[in-house]
């Protein structure tokens, strides 16, 4: 049986946005408290191994301690990093061990930003993204104990692409050549620097990539989300040019930035793309999935691809149908004939 | 809200002079050219300087002991030449040099250590009750993990969040209490988890990133100043060396790991901003370099105005003029 991983963020759902708009914050002790309820949940129904990603917080080795001896079969322990620098590189290497070890799927409690660090290292191996983060489009609410079921459903009961769902993602391009991607939205912020990172402020972008818009997220998609919705599954992405909020020939749509930060937005222009869509805008700085990160240098040519074949998602409410269908719940499941080899 | 090219170009000045004012004071502890102790801030000046560059004059300023404060100092804009000579007990020193350690600038609405560690949360509600009272002033407290062992720390935050006062409690979280973890000494990791329990809005950042730390507390005194009361900065940091100088660098009762100190330094904060100051185009080397030069330049400065001091020899009557109650 291939084993389960988890992958926690620690920073997750703590940052500036506490302050300049209604975030709340996802405690330490609610995040351990989520890693006990899935682990409860993989150890219930007969996964045999489970690794955590360490982090400076020892989140991992909290949740295990606080379980003691009550887990039933399972083998729960974190993985072996030999360093750990409180940065995105401890959740990269995580994840390329993960990967590199055959893992059956992976959960990552964080936001957009935990999850892309994430999917760009775990190659193939499916994730189950639960929200912690502050403005979540890739992860959703999800409570612990279903996510841990759903995983064990996805190492013990289901096959192949079973209950997978490929998302999209977006890539960006320097005269051809892939920078960085994102797995909702990429962004052109007028500033210089990524200062704290987060993104909040509407009137500072000017221009957006989407590879998701749906009206129940919060955050830059939102944008796309209360104006043009992209249909999941349609297979394109959507482009925005954002204008000053007093022009009048822009269309002005309202949005939730961030929790409890519902603002006018102007759209000087908006369009789907299937494939790729150009930069317009020659200065400021990159921000991937609400995260700013890199300065536009203005010697290359920007482009943004759309991808179809993003990370391979659990879809948790079917991968549930099919681990009850197939008796995953009841005393008498026999796993030889649903096991991935 | 954002950081514009000179407030980077400003911070990341700050930034590498904190960096030789801490080398500096390392060098005259080991030569002996220092009174007291000293607790080195390599690898963890970013904090400092990113809370106090953009504070207004009449903000009261309470600095982290680690560095002695440097990282505050520089970005407060005091005199270090006066800041050396109280290190040295000159004459010349911000407190005539009888303090050491314990120095303060009060013309600045500074307020530098006392003797133990967490001494500063009940003043703080003093300040902040003043500043509230006053108007346009706000408070910001720095400290460690540690120091929220005290029970002092609870009784601040719970008069500061009933009253409303504006106050920012900013802590540096480098995971350290002299040779205790901070697993050893709370529950939880993040030491905002307090906060929370009081209602107080609470954010945890980077604390080796000086960009970040100065955007959040900029947007932490506009929160202050506008009547909403306290909140809680957690900056996460790290220390590279031992608590203070001639203390051995333990762990519990272990030697720290070489060879993941070693690893930390790639988070140096000074080789952070440098690599983001050249990439997002705010500075060239050529300016860099020149940064560099001015900044050794004015450490040659300080060290010769506080050697050229006459060492304090304060009368009695001088002595007692100091004493509040006795």
């Amino acid at each position: 049986m291939k084993s389960v991983g988890i992958i926690v963020n620690p920073a997750a759902g703590k940052d500036l946005r506490r302050l300049v708009a209604f975030g709340s914050t996802a405690t330490h002790s609610e995040k351990v408290n989520a890693v006990v309820r899935i682990l409860r949940a993989l150890d219930a129904l007969g996964v045999e191994r489970v690794r955590i990603a360490p982090d400076p917080t020892n989140l991992g080795q909290r949740a295990i301690g606080a379980i003691g001896d009550e887990l039933v079969s399972i083998d729960a322990a974190c993985l072996e990093l030999p360093w750990l620098l409180g940065s995105r590189s401890d959740t990269e290497r995580a994840a390329t061990l993960m990967r590199e070890q055959d893992f059956g799927c992976i959960l990552v409690l964080g936001g957009d930003g935990t999850s892309r660090a994430v999917a760009s290292h775990c190659g193939d191996v499916p994730l189950i993204p639960i929200s912690t983060g502050t403005n979540n489009a890739f992860p959703r609410m999800l409570e612990g104990t279903l996510a841990g079921m759903a995983a064990a459903c996805a190492v013990r009961a289901l096959h192949g692409e079973e209950a997978l769902v490929q998302a999209p993602m977006l890539r960006l391009l320097a005269d051809g050549e892939e920078v960085s991607h994102a797995l909702v939205d990429i962004a052109v912020i007028d500033t210089i620097d990524s200062g704290a990172i987060a993104v909040w402020e509407g009137h500072s972008v000017r221009e957006l990539f989407l590879a998701q818009a749906r009206p129940d997220s919060i955050g830059l998609s939102a944008i796309g989300g209360c104006l043009a919705p992209l249909e999941p599954g349609c297979g394109q992405g959507l482009h925005l040019q954002l204008g000053e909020v007093d022009d009048p020939t822009c269309t002005h749509v309202t949005a939730p930035m961030a929790p409890g930060l519902v603002v006018r937005i102007a759209v000087r222009d908006f369009a789907r793309f299937s494939e790729r869509a150009g930069v317009n805008t020659s200065e400021g700085v990159f921000a991937f999935d609400g995260e700013r990160e890199m300065a536009i240098d203005d010697r290359f040519c920007w482009e943004v691809v759309y991808d179809p074949r993003g990370p391979r998602v659990v879809d948790v409410q079917q991968a549930l149908a099919l681990g009850i269908e197939r008796g995953l719940f009841r005393d008498d499941f026999h796993p030889a004939a649903y096991q991935k080899p | 809200m954002a950081l514009g090219k000179e407030q980077m170009a400003l911070l990341y000045r700050n930034l590498i002079r904190a960096d030789h004012f801490d080398k500096m004071m390392m060098n005259r502890i080991m030569q002996g050219k220092l009174i007291g102790f000293y607790h080195p801030g390599d690898g963890a000046m970013a904090a400092g300087v990113g809370a106090s560059t953009f504070l207004g004059d009449n903000d009261i300023l309470n600095p982290h002991h680690r560095a002695h404060g440097l990282g505050y100092a520089a970005g407060r804009g005091i005199d270090v030449g006066r800041y050396l000579a109280e290190h040295t007990g000159k004459v010349d020193g911000c407190c005539g040099g009888r303090s050491s350690f314990h120095w303060s600038f009060p013309e600045k609405k500074l307020y530098g250590a006392s003797g133990f560690i967490g001494w500063h949360f009940c003043p703080v509600v003093g300040w902040g009750w003043a500043s509230k009272r006053k108007g346009n002033q706000m408070v910001l407290m720095a400290s460690g993990d540690g120091s929220y062992g005290q029970g002092g720390a609870h009784e601040a935050m719970l008069f500061a969040m009933n009253w409303k006062l504006p106050i920012v409690f900013f802590c540096e979280n480098n995971g350290m209490a002299i040779h205790s973890t901070i697993s050893d000494m709370h529950p939880m990791p993040d030491i905002s988890s307090l906060a929370q329990g009081y209602g107080m809005p609470a954010v945890v950042i980077d604390g080796q990133d000086v960009f970040a730390v100065a955007e959040t507390v900029i947007a932490a005194r506009e929160h202050a100043l506008a009547g909403k009361g306290p909140t809680f900065v957690e900056a996460k940091t790290l220390r590279l060396r031992e608590h203070d100088v001639g203390t051995p660098d333990l762990a519990r009762a272990e030697p720290r790991d070489a060879q993941y100190l070693e690893e930390l330094k790639k988070r140096d904060p000074v080789v952070l901003a440098t690599t983001r100051v050249l990439a997002e185009k705010v500075l060239t080397q050529k300016q860099i370099d020149e940064i560099y030069k001015e900044a050794k330049e004015e450490v040659a400065a300080i060290e010769k105005f506080a050697d050229d001091s006459p060492i304090a020899q304060p009368s009695i009557e001088e002595l007692l003029a100091g004493v509040y109650v006795a």
